[in-house]
């Protein structure tokens, strides 16, 4: 847990504070969110959490404990700390970038190449082709990934994230975005993430601190700040389309229709017939293994049976051409559905089929959830 | 299957790298050294085996070379040695910022070292250290000095303070962030200071002559003095094919420490 008790910083030379009275509190295991137009404190905010910046005024306690009491290199070493692009040094292996804290703590070698290598799988990438290389030969997303891996290496239970994704194009933006919630939902780490991106913020937010000149406007999870925002800078920073952003919160699983699963084994006629019995214009196929196959509509079933087509249901089934997981955003899933110009999308797992969404289900989930 | 591939392919790759580079290693490092000292001794052996003139065959021996190298060569090494010795850790010292005040002082003395003519010093310190080789030595260790120390300063400052705010942020002990990040980020401009010192000490070092701590300077004056232009050409040769010898030793040794690229 970390708590700031009115907690003020001016910079020499500077009338105004850079960060004003602030108080709030994180609980242990939640990701906080600051947020906020550019100079209005997010930065100075998160670098006095690990004493790079000793607050004018104020307390700061990180699980309990006044920070001002410890030594600062202890407690940084047990907070995370991921910093945008410039993070990595140039002239280590992503090993030696990724074994900095242990090796700071003194661990075991084969320790460390043990953590490593865990830490490289955990992110997506595999050891054996990066752990040797340097980051100059890595890309923007493979650095971030390394950064945040780097930040984990000693397992602090708080991490700091200074726009860990933001040089990020949005697509990989998106992808790495999942991968840290799905892996946020196993370590449960407390952390103090900083983004410009009201988006972001609401996507990875547990919780979502809006700063205005180095005050708080508003703490208050995103689906408050998007239904009741405090205020009209509220109000303006999350825009107009508060529906639209309200798409970041939602889940796959959220608007998911159930889909009717056929074995391709069944003859087309059956087919047909199960199809009318459910009332479905579509079905997904499997083969005799239980291995998602792609899906078929129910008129192409129909045509291939009035010209008495020699052909089986695999051969009819298509691979869709949206195809995403259940903790996909609907914010991703339509704007995929847009760029392929489908009005479908399907819900694939592990091999298996689990549902699909239309807009219509989009649409009546956003609605729903208003 | 193609994961195992790829990595066994990386590794006999790093082999195959290292193997080549030892024809690589014996060309950088041996072929270009071997190159300039052949063709000084030749120069020297050509001029030595075919003089007809007795000052000369006199005062040219094959002792005589020899011993004028290896003292030019001394000179240089603990001169250049001792100027490392200070330059680096003051440099390294006015970097931090509690030190910072200092800088002025530190860069303006060392300033002067290199603005009076070398002559001049080593007249001036003569009356210190008498004649021979530690007033050379003084004189050419006052000369590098400069180039070093700014160097230093100016390639830890080159360091991006964001990549040391990262350091500090995930708790490394300030004294690993200078020796694991500071310096190897900056030893390339630092090994420049060192090249540019040392370069200058080879030629310097001739003028050691005048207070008599030889070197290939003896060469050059005694050519001048006796107007015999194969002695002073030996001696000019030697010192050029000297220093372009120690340029290219380090360039040798900066390329193999900074393996990163930028
Ligand atoms: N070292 C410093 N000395 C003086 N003023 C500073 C210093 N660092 C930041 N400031 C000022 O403090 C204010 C807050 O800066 P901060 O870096 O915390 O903003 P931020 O919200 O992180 O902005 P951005 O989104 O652009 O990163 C700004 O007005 C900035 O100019
Ligand atoms: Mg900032």
């Amino acid at each position: 847990m970390i708590e700031l008790q009115s907690v003020t910083k001016k910079y020499p030379g500077s009338d105004i504070p850079a960060v004003n009275n602030l108080s709030f509190e994180i609980p242990e295991g939640e990701i906080c969110i600051l947020v906020g137009p550019s100079g209005c404190g997010k930065t100075t905010t998160m670098k006095m959490i690990n004493r790079l910046i000793v607050p004018t005024s104020g307390k700061i306690k990180v699980n309990g404990t006044d920070i001002s009491t410890v030594n600062p290199i202890e407690l940084r070493r047990n907070i995370g700390y991921v910093i945008q692009e410039i993070g990595l040094f140039p002239h280590m292996t992503i090993r030696e970038n990724i074994a900095i804290v242990p090796t700071e703590l003194k661990w075991p070698k084969k320790k460390i190449n043990q953590r490593v290598e865990e830490l490289l799988d955990l992110v997506g990438l595999d050891p054996a082709i990066y752990a040797d290389r340097y980051p100059r030969d890595l890309s923007g997303g493979q650095r971030q990934r390394v950064g945040v891996a780097r930040a984990m290496a000693a397992d602090p239970p708080v991490m700091l994230m200074d726009e860990p994704f933001g040089a990020l194009d949005p697509i990989n933006r998106s992808r790495i975005q999942n991968e840290f919630l799905r892996i946020q939902e196993k370590v449960r780490k407390t952390i103090v993430f900083v983004t410009h991106d009201i988006d972001e913020a609401i996507k990875m937010g547990d919780r979502i601190a809006v700063m205005r000149q180095g005050s708080l406007v508003q703490y208050a999870s995103p689906g408050e700040i998007l239904s009741d925002p405090a205020d009209e800078f509220v109000e303006n920073l999350v825009g107009k389309n508060r529906t639209i952003k309200r798409l970041n919160l939602l889940k796959v699983e959220e608007a998911m229709e159930d889909i009717l699963i056929l074995d391709s084994t069944i003859s087309l006629a059956d087919a047909a017939s199960a199809m009318d019995k459910a009332g479905a214009d579509i079905a997904a196929v499997k083969d005799s293994q239980g291995r998602f196959q792609g899906v078929v509509p129910k008129k192409r079933i129909r045509r291939a049976l009035a010209r008495s087509w020699q052909t089986t249901l695999s051969e009819l089934a298509d691979e869709p051409d949206v195809v995403v997981d259940l903790d996909t955003t609907l914010h991703d899933v339509l704007s995929e559905m847009m760029q392929a110009g489908e009005a479908a999308a399907f819900v694939v797992e592990a091999n298996q089929c689990r549902g699909m969404l239309t807009l219509g289900s989009i649409v009546e989930t956003v609605s729903n959830n208003e | 299957m193609s994961e195992v591939a790829t990595t066994l392919t990386t590794k006999q790759m790093n082999r195959r790298i290292s193997f080549k580079s030892f024809g690589e290693f014996a060309l950088r490092w041996l072929l270009v050294p071997l190159i300039l000292i052949g063709a000084g001794t030749g120069f020297a052996v050509y001029i030595i085996t075919h003089t007809t003139d007795f000052i000369v065959k006199d005062f040219l021996t094959y002792d005589r070379l020899i011993a004028a190298g290896l003292e030019h060569i001394k000179l240089v090494l603990v001169s250049s040695f001792l100027a490392i010795a200070f330059s680096l850790p003051m440099g390294i010292i006015i970097s931090r910022p509690r030190f910072k005040r200092l800088e002025k002082w530190v860069v303006g003395i060392t300033n002067v070292g290199q603005t009076v003519p070398s002559i001049a010093i080593l007249g001036l310190f003569m009356g210190f250290f008498g004649l021979g080789f530690k007033t050379a030595i003084f004189a050419l260790w006052l000369y590098a000095l400069l180039p070093i120390l700014r160097n230093t300063l100016a390639g830890i400052r080159s360091v991006n303070p964001g990549i040391i705010q990262a350091a500090h942020g995930m708790g490394m002990h300030p004294m690993r962030i200078l020796f694991k990040i500071e310096l190897p980020l900056a030893l390339k401009v630092i090994m420049g200071g060192i090249r540019t010192a040392v370069v200058i000490n080879v030629g310097t070092a001739a003028l050691a002559t005048f207070i008599g701590a030889g070197g290939f300077g003896d060469l050059i004056v005694t050519g001048l003095k006796l107007s015999r232009m194969e002695i002073l050409l030996t001696g000019a040769v030697s010192t050029a094919l000297l220093a372009i010898l120690a340029d290219y030793l380090l360039s040798h040794v900066e390329a193999k420490l900074i393996s990163y690229g930028d």
